[in-house]
């Protein structure tokens, strides 16, 4: 079976064997000239045209007849003894009875929001490798080179409505986690378009991995900071917005989901002897470092002011989100110290599961181990954080 | 083992309290000795090597406080249009370029619409009738606009879906290509430049910078409109150049600068535009666009809260910063970050800084900011009847105060900006001391040290570079004259004799 790839680098293959460097590349734009044309003739004059424009009327009739000559001993008749390409007096076409499959044809024939299925979009989505005919530009042959121009438009076109088609069906079937690859090949495509970014932070959220959603914004936020200097739209801010705030994400259907698909997070942490909290004072910086800063402070403003009291870290990064300064308290009861951090690590745990190695952990402070003993003990805390010691102390 | 190196018969500015020597000695890569009698004559041997300044200005390296190396460097082998005057003029340069180098990549720079008779870009059928067989990828000045013909249409990935692909009423693209596409393509472009082609283009380049006295670079890479290849690439390559690279990488990424163990951020991280594009943000409406006083890009929250930031982090922070509005959004995140952490003493920048006021600079004095500033500015901008009078209406008086800023106790530290302006230090120290407004102007020795001893404090190399003192780093330039002796409106045109770096002669043409 002879297979031509138009879609990408042009590659020709009959029969498994690669013929593409075999052809010159007037042969191989002959032939992907023929394909979009798609069975319809090609008047031989205006194939002249397009591949030889500066010759005289002979010359480019004899090359023309050369390519073709060529093209047919390369390609051979099939099994069924018919040629590739049908050669006519004035003009040729492709033969669409060959035995041939051609990238180019199968998309030409994808019309948009006619009802394809998943399968047939997907067949159509393997077929995107790159542009059409990459890295083929025929000097002087301008008219040839303007066709290129215009397919490649026309296929990227339609690349993205295959895809978009594609993630709407993924989505009405439920195949959250299949719309989501496509979802992400779009804004690979288009990195600075918000609908598709808005479209995976829902189909994150539906998914319950709403801290994946959150950095998708805020990775979205970054790259139109870097690259465009502006801010995602009023509209995806506040869908950030709210993700940060509600506690779980809603189904479609208004029922409330649970977080299945926790982030999994790595932290180490350093004790030392005499110093109260001073373990715990490390948890929260690194949590402020390695996690989502707007998640992890969105607990109540006294828990973060108690919790600051050990962690001047988390009152500086509260200030820097909330855009004003608080009050730092004069002191803070122990007991609320304590209150505030099983609150905070609580709140964490919606959506991050940790691994904690403490390290130097035969200094740990009183206060800490105590604390991580009761986090040990209690459920469903002793689920999401997993401690280990380079000491045996617990 | 290296000949000890003796410069005598110089006129030896060590920047440090005015001292003067008449000679000093090299070894190895550090300032032995110097004096100011005939001592010398006990280092004259075989084994020294001699050069005689013959009574010129002997200074240490200049350091050049803000320089876009790879896209300097990269756009040193490319074709100015910059003095494109009609659409001819671009397809002569265009056809010329072809003709001396047949079938290779073609790329413009600088190419400004406002200059063009015809009012109007080019296109990609009008740049085919000059060039059809390479690909021609053009640069507006202000990077914001792209202009391709059909072959580097079909050469370059072009992403034909993405907001700012122009097409005609055929639907076929023009080959002007602007906004979103515009970025995504000049990423894909610059990525595509492979490290070796960076050196290629890096290396010859540094051969000019250091033939006008430049021993040490802050390199602005990465970033909006450049490339973070560019950063990475300094990153990686910086020992193999010839002179120092104190890279600045123009990200507001904190944990990737941290990762890379870089102890600073920034460079031209754009707080405004320019003016030359109206986009400075100004307190007051631009003199020729009524009703525009230009804009800030981040808020007063997202700058507090990246610079808080950097302050927790302990990164030195560079910010660009022109129209007053700027100045005043950078320095009271400043203000805020200092009011909650405390931390001082990180030597924080601004750069440009074209239009700081009074109460700024006293302002920016007390957070212990400093003034990356390029005084060639107003040799190009400056004046009556220039581009800062244009824009700024009777403000052009108020542009780049230097005495000012000095006067109350601001460090400045001077930079080309290259390739906005040439990789010349001595350029920016005549524009310095020739102030366009005379009350700005500053001596030779103030603008000599924005080059020098400030430049270094800059990027906290004080203890090895900035002076002529024993035990210091031997970078060295030799001037061709004594700078404190000719008319200062001739400091421009004064050359450079000799350029050592680390003891090691890298230019000579004496």
């Amino acid at each position: 079976m002879l297979i031509i790839k138009t879609l990408g680098k042009v590659n020709i293959s009959h029969r498994g064997e690669d013929i593409s460097e075999k052809l010159s590349h007037k042969m191989v734009a002959l032939i992907c000239l023929l394909v979009i044309y798609n069975g319809r003739e090609a008047g031989k004059e205006k194939i002249a045209a397009y591949f030889w424009p500066d010759s005289d009327d002979e010359a480019s009739k004899y090359n023309l007849r050369y390519s073709l000559w060529m093209i047919r001993k390369l390609i051979p008749k099939d099994k069924k003894g018919e040629s590739l390409i049908t050669v006519g007096k004035d003009s040729c076409r492709i033969n669409e009875k060959y035995d041939f499959t051609c990238d180019k044809i199968l998309l030409d024939r994808f019309q948009a929001k006619k009802g394809s299925s998943i399968q047939e979009l997907e067949e159509l989505r393997r077929q995107f490798q790159g542009d059409f005919l990459e890295g083929l530009y025929l000097k002087n042959c301008n008219e040839f080179n303007e066709l290129i121009l215009f397919e490649r438009v026309v296929c990227q076109n339609k690349q993205i409505q295959i895809l978009k088609e594609l993630a709407d069906l993924y989505e009405k079937a439920g195949k959250r986690e299949d719309e989501l690859v496509i979802l992400k090949e779009m804004a690979m495509i288009e990195p600075y378009n918000e609908t598709f970014v808005r479209r995976i932070m829902e189909a994150l959220a539906a998914i319950g991995n709403r801290p994946a959603a959150i950095q998708a914004f805020k990775r979205f936020e970054t790259v139109l900071r870097r690259d465009l200097n502006i801010q995602p739209e009023q509209h995806l801010k506040a869908m950030h917005a709210s993700m940060l705030t509600a506690p779980c994400v809603g189904n479609p259907d208004g029922t409330k989901v649970s977080i299945t698909n926790r982030k999994r997070i790595h932290i180490k942490v350093r004790c030392m002897k005499g110093v109260d909290y001073f373990l715990l004072a490390g948890i929260v910086s690194e949590l402020l470092r390695v996690a989502d800063k707007s998640y992890i402070m969105d607990i109540e403003e006294q828990y973060l002011l108690d919790l600051g009291f050990i962690q001047n870290e988390l009152l500086l990064a509260y200030e820097a989100q909330s855009s004003r300064k608080v009050k730092i308290p004069d002191s803070v009861p122990d007991v609320r110290i304590i209150n505030a951090f099983c609150k905070f690590i609580h709140h964490v745990s919606q959506v991050y599961e940790m691994d904690i190695d403490v390290v130097d952990a035969l200094e740990i402070d009183v206060v800490s181990q105590n604390i991580i003993k009761h986090v040990r003990q209690t459920e469903p805390l002793n689920q999401y954080f997993h401690f280990s010691f380079d000491a045996d102390i617990m | 083992m290296k000949k000890d190196c003796l410069i005598i018969n110089g006129s030896c500015l060590t920047m440090v309290d005015g001292k003067r020597y008449k000679w000093m000695l090299l070894r190895g890569s550090e300032i032995l000795e110097l004096g100011t009698d005939d001592a010398f004559t006990k280092y004259l041997d075989k084994d020294t090597k001699v050069i005689d300044a013959k009574g010129a200005t002997v200074l240490p390296g200049f350091i050049d406080s803000h320089f876009h190396v790879v896209q300097a460097a990269l756009n040193s082998t490319s074709l100015d249009l910059s003095n494109a005057k009609t659409l001819q003029d671009i397809g002569e340069a265009i056809a010329d370029a072809s003709k001396a180098s047949p079938k290779r990549p073609i790329r413009g720079i600088r190419l400004d619409a406002q200059n063009l008779k015809e009012g109007k870009l080019p296109d990609r059928l009008l740049l085919d009738r000059y060039c059809n067989d390479a690909p021609v990828f053009i640069n507006s000045v202000e990077y914001q606009t792209s202009i391709l013909n059909t072959h580097a249409l079909l050469y370059y990935k072009i992403p034909f879906t993405m907001k700012g692909v122009v097409f005609d009423e055929n639907q076929m693209p023009t080959g002007v290509i602007t906004k979103h596409a515009n970025v995504a393509l000049r990423e894909s472009v610059l990525r595509g430049i492979p490290n070796a082609q960076r050196m290629d283009a890096v290396e010859p380049f540094l051969e000019t910078v250091i033939s006008r006295g430049i021993t040490t670079v802050n390199a602005m890479e990465g970033g909006r409109l450049y490339c973070d290849k560019d950063a990475e690439f300094i990153h990686e390559y910086a020992d193999k150049l010839k002179i120092d690279m104190a890279l600045f990488y123009q990200t507001m990424d904190i944990e990737k600068v941290k990762s890379m163990q870089l102890s600073r951020i920034g460079g031209s991280l754009y707080i405004d535009g320019t003016f030359g594009a109206r986009t400075a943000a100004l307190s007051f409406e631009y003199n020729d666009s009524p009703g525009n006083k230009g804009g800030l890009n981040f808020t007063q929250e997202e700058i507090n809260e990246f610079v808080l930031d950097c302050y927790i982090n302990k990164l030195q922070l560079a910010l660009y910063t022109i129209g007053d509005r700027a100045i005043e959004q950078a320095i009271v995140a400043h203000e805020n970050a200092l009011e909650r952490t405390g931390t001082t003493g990180l030597r924080h920048r601004l750069e440009h800084v074209e239009l700081p006021n009074k109460g700024q600079i006293m302002r920016a004095k007390e957070l212990g900011l400093v003034f990356s500033m390029s005084p060639a500015y107003e040799s190009i901008w400056g004046g009556s009847g220039r581009m800062y009078e244009e824009r700024l209406g009777d403000n052009y008086r108020v542009t780049n105060p230097f005495r000012e800023i000095l006067e109350q106790g601001v460090t400045i530290c001077g930079g080309s900006d290259c390739d906005v302006t040439p990789a010349d230090p001595l350029l920016g120290i005549h524009s310095a001391v020739n102030h366009p407004v005379e009350e700005h102007s500053v001596s030779v020795e103030e603008a000599l040290k924005m080059f020098t001893v400030s430049g270094a404090q800059a990027i906290f190399e004080e203890k090895r570079k900035g002076t002529l003192e024993v035990g210091k780093l031997a970078d060295i330039v030799i001037l061709d004259q004594d700078i404190l002796k000719v008319s200062k409106d001739a400091i421009k045109d004064i050359q450079i004799s000799a350029t050592i770096k680390g003891g090691q002669i890298l230019y000579q043409r004496m």
